[in-house]
């Protein structure tokens, strides 16, 4: 998980020098560095910012996507919009929860189009003995049962299941990113998992 | 007896170490937890909910997507124009420039009103007064704060001014210009306006 901008202050390593439109950035450098090259003109700088943070950017994706192709056309679209948007970015909260909140939008615009989930199964496992084919078939289904659920719950309460579990995301910045208070993301995850136990129950 | 909200079923249930930095119950939480079957069989369920939530990992892409999907979205933002500061230099401003822009245009909505009140009858045509023009005094006699703000407004006012501060008519532009308030800003627009329509009664 992501230390805070916070924590990052406290340890010491944020760098403060900005580098301008032509100089190379560093990768060390913290992201408010790397946002202000990027409106400087640097694009080095974002490419910095994506690699910061892609994985995680295409882990959300994929919750909301399901399968791997959409998530990565999902999480560049993501960079993109971020990119285009970053003249906007007041600074009021970390970069990190202003691009997660991009990524949860293009997600659930997306989930508006897109209703259903693609569940796939993970082939990887193709030469192990049989005994341990079949546990892992039952762990792959199992996850697959559990994935559907999500992908069936309410928008906003998936959303927060996804960046509370998933990504393990303190409750405040989850409402941060979903531009609520903390009860309120609390009370949603709260339907979120009895919504999810139900909709498993029913399957088994 | 007060059975526990949702967000303290939520603390109690990611309390039992399923969740990242769980904070334990508090005493009050423990105590009713202790004593509330109803209670107890939420945490329970919420509990089993994240367990099953759990069951489900991350999915990692190969080692090898990384370079690849960086230089897709690289290659993406260079079809992309810079990022440079915006070229409308009215965009992104404080909201208080928004603010006195506001208060502006709400000063020329009052004047309109008060000049429907007081028009002469006889078909006499109001005109907007310049700075170099008094100020019309009320009918108590005093002069007209709302008149002299709008007359020293549309005398500095360029019509270059007025389309960059939004007065144009170009559709969507208040749209706009409201979407990019931020949820505080907006608050204190709605705020401003009702205390300004409950002031003028209009």
């Amino acid at each position: 998980m992501p230390r805070p901008a916070a924590d990052r202050e406290q340890t010491g390593w944020r760098l403060r020098v900005t580098p301008g439109a032509d100089e190379l950035p560093r990768a060390e450098a913290d992201d408010d560095t790397l946002v202000q090259a990027s409106r400087a003109g640097n694009r080095e700088a974002f490419d910095v910012l994506v690699q910061r943070h892609q994985r995680l950017v295409y882990q959300i994706c994929y919750r909301f996507a399901g399968a791997h192709e959409d998530a990565s056309d999902l999480a560049q679209d993501v960079f993109v919009r971020a990119y285009r948007g970053l003249s906007g970015f007041k600074g009021s909260a970390a970069f990190s929860t202003w691009l997660y909140r991009i990524a949860v939008n293009v997600c659930l615009n997306r989930a508006a189009v897109h209703t259903t989930a693609r569940v796939p199964l993970d082939d990887s496992q193709a030469d192990v003995g049989i005994e341990a084919a079949d546990a892992t078939l039952l762990r792959a289904e199992r996850a697959a049962e559990v994935r559907a659920a999500v992908a069936q719950l309410p928008p906003r309460q998936r959303a927060t299941l996804i960046l509370r579990v998933y990504h393990e995301l303190p409750h405040a910045q989850v409402a941060a990113i979903l531009g609520t208070s903390v009860g309120t993301a609390k009370g949603n995850l709260f339907h979120a998992l009895a919504n999810l136990k139900k909709r498993l129950e029913k399957r088994s | 007896m007060r059975h526990l909200t949702d967000a303290e079923i939520v603390d109690a249930a990611e309390a039992l170490d399923l969740a990242p930095e769980p904070a334990p119950p508090d005493r009050d939480t423990a105590r009713h937890l202790a004593t509330c079957a109803s209670c107890q069989a939420s945490v329970t369920r919420l509990r089993e909910a994240l367990l099953d939530a759990a069951q489900d990992r991350p999915v990692e892409p190969s080692p090898l997507f990384w370079d690849h999907f960086a230089a897709r979205v690289a290659s993406a933002i260079r079809e992309e124009p810079a990022a440079t500061p915006r070229a409308w230099p009215w965009r992104g401003r404080p909201a208080a420039v928004w603010l006195v822009l506001l208060l502006v245009v709400l000063g020329a909505a009052t004047f309109s009103w008060r000049a429907t009140l007081h028009a002469p009858r006889g078909g006499e045509q109001a005109t907007v007064p310049s700075a170099a023009e008094p100020a019309r005094p009320t009918p108590d006699g005093e002069p007209d704060a709302a008149w002299v703000a709008v007359g020293l407004a549309a005398d500095r006012l360029t019509g270059e001014d007025a389309q960059a501060l939004a007065l144009g008519a170009a559709p969507g532009l208040a749209e706009e210009v409201a979407i990019e308030l931020s949820a505080d800003e907006r608050d204190e627009l709605t705020r401003l306006l009702e205390t300004e329509l409950k002031r003028t009664g209009v």
